[in-house]
């Protein structure tokens, strides 16, 4: 595997695992139409946007996109960026010399143009793909 | 687990000193590994209270100092050659001041890291790099308690305490710098090994 399918896997294996999914969020990949039938959700995309130390490295923002019902204020959202942050934040994974980890969060509001039923915030967090070469 | 071994950024690395009442081992004539085992045996409990092999835990760094022995190249002309050659000379030994984000409480007098400032001791330093945070700081074995539970290189040295600067910051935490002085080699890399 190269570095973005490697990263990709990395940062994937923390919503496949089963303490992730007892969480009962509905988890989404970006690219991918969501069960329209979930009050909330998250969509997480990953961008891989600048050069790493090396050329098997790569760097960037795994952005967490929470939606959540509208109009019903926030709580609902920072406790969903709250939980991202106990599986995500400081993270490592680390395998055959290969690593990937992830830094410290952040969390902002935005607008949803796709359906104003639900509120959207983005959680966004920078990860560092490190390769031995 | 073992020596790091991969490329990545310690975001766990970790100082503690040693709050051993019986201060520094002999270690002469000790092997590495004899030598190891008997500066593991300092750091086996975090505690605030000074007992046998407990030790404490300098938190909120903000920046550590690079850790080592720093070189002292000297060129030395040789007649006849083109180019000289380079020794490693003695070196000095390297400042250690530690940045950290203040929290005064953990330095008070009376606070056991408050009444480590100037007080003249000696003591055992631990460095730890740590990319992955572990379930606990102990130099030990122990499942779920020690270093060993992640990838870890750590070092040793003897020294002190001996200055205590806090910064006050307007629109930033406030910071503190503590400096301590060195009195011995560096003892290292040593890594725990996970008993699983």
């Amino acid at each position: 595997m190269g570095k973005y399918v490697t990263t990709e896997v990395d940062i994937f294996r923390i919503f496949g695992s089963f303490s992730w999914t007892s969480e009962n969020i509905a988890t989404y990949p970006s690219n991918y139409i969501p069960n329209s039938n979930d009050q909330e959700f998250i969509r997480i995309s990953i961008i891989p946007s600048s050069q790493g130390v090396n050329l098997v490295s790569v760097e960037g923002i795994v952005m967490v996109e929470i939606f959540t019902e509208a109009n019903l204020g926030d709580r609902r959202s920072l406790e969903i960026a709250d939980t991202l942050d106990q599986f995500m934040v400081g993270k490592s994974f680390n395998e055959n010399g290969i690593n990937t980890q992830l830094f410290d969060s952040t969390l902002k509001g935005a607008s949803n143009p796709e359906d104003e039923s639900r509120s959207r915030q983005i959680y966004s967090i920078p990860f560092k793909h490190f390769g031995v070469n | 687990m073992a020596h790091i071994d991969n490329i990545g950024a310690g975001m766990f690395s970790d100082m503690s000193i040693s709050t051993d009442p019986a201060g520094i081992p002999d270690l002469d004539g000790l092997d590495d590994a004899a030598t190891q085992l008997a500066l593991d045996a300092l750091f086996k409990a975090e505690t605030d209270v000074p007992a046998v092999g407990s030790y404490s835990r300098v938190e909120n760094v903000r920046e550590f100092p690079a850790m080592g022995t720093p070189p002292n190249v000297v060129n030395v002309p040789i007649y006849g050659q083109a180019t000289s050659q380079q020794i490693q000379g003695q070196a000095d030994a390297p400042s250690m001041e530690l940045q950290l984000n203040a929290v005064p409480a953990d330095w008070a007098a009376g606070a056991t890291l408050g009444d480590m400032v100037g007080d003249g001791v000696q003591r055992v330093f631990r460095f730890s790099l740590l990319n992955s945070k572990p379930e606990g700081y102990n130099s030990s074995i122990e499942v779920g308690s020690g270093l060993g539970d992640v990838q870890n290189s750590y070092y040793y040295w003897f020294g002190k305490i001996d200055a205590q600067q806090i910064t006050p910051q307007l629109t930033d935490a406030n910071t503190m710098t503590i400096t301590m002085t060195i009195q011995s080699e560096f003892f290292g890399a040593y890594t725990a090994t996970d008993a699983t």
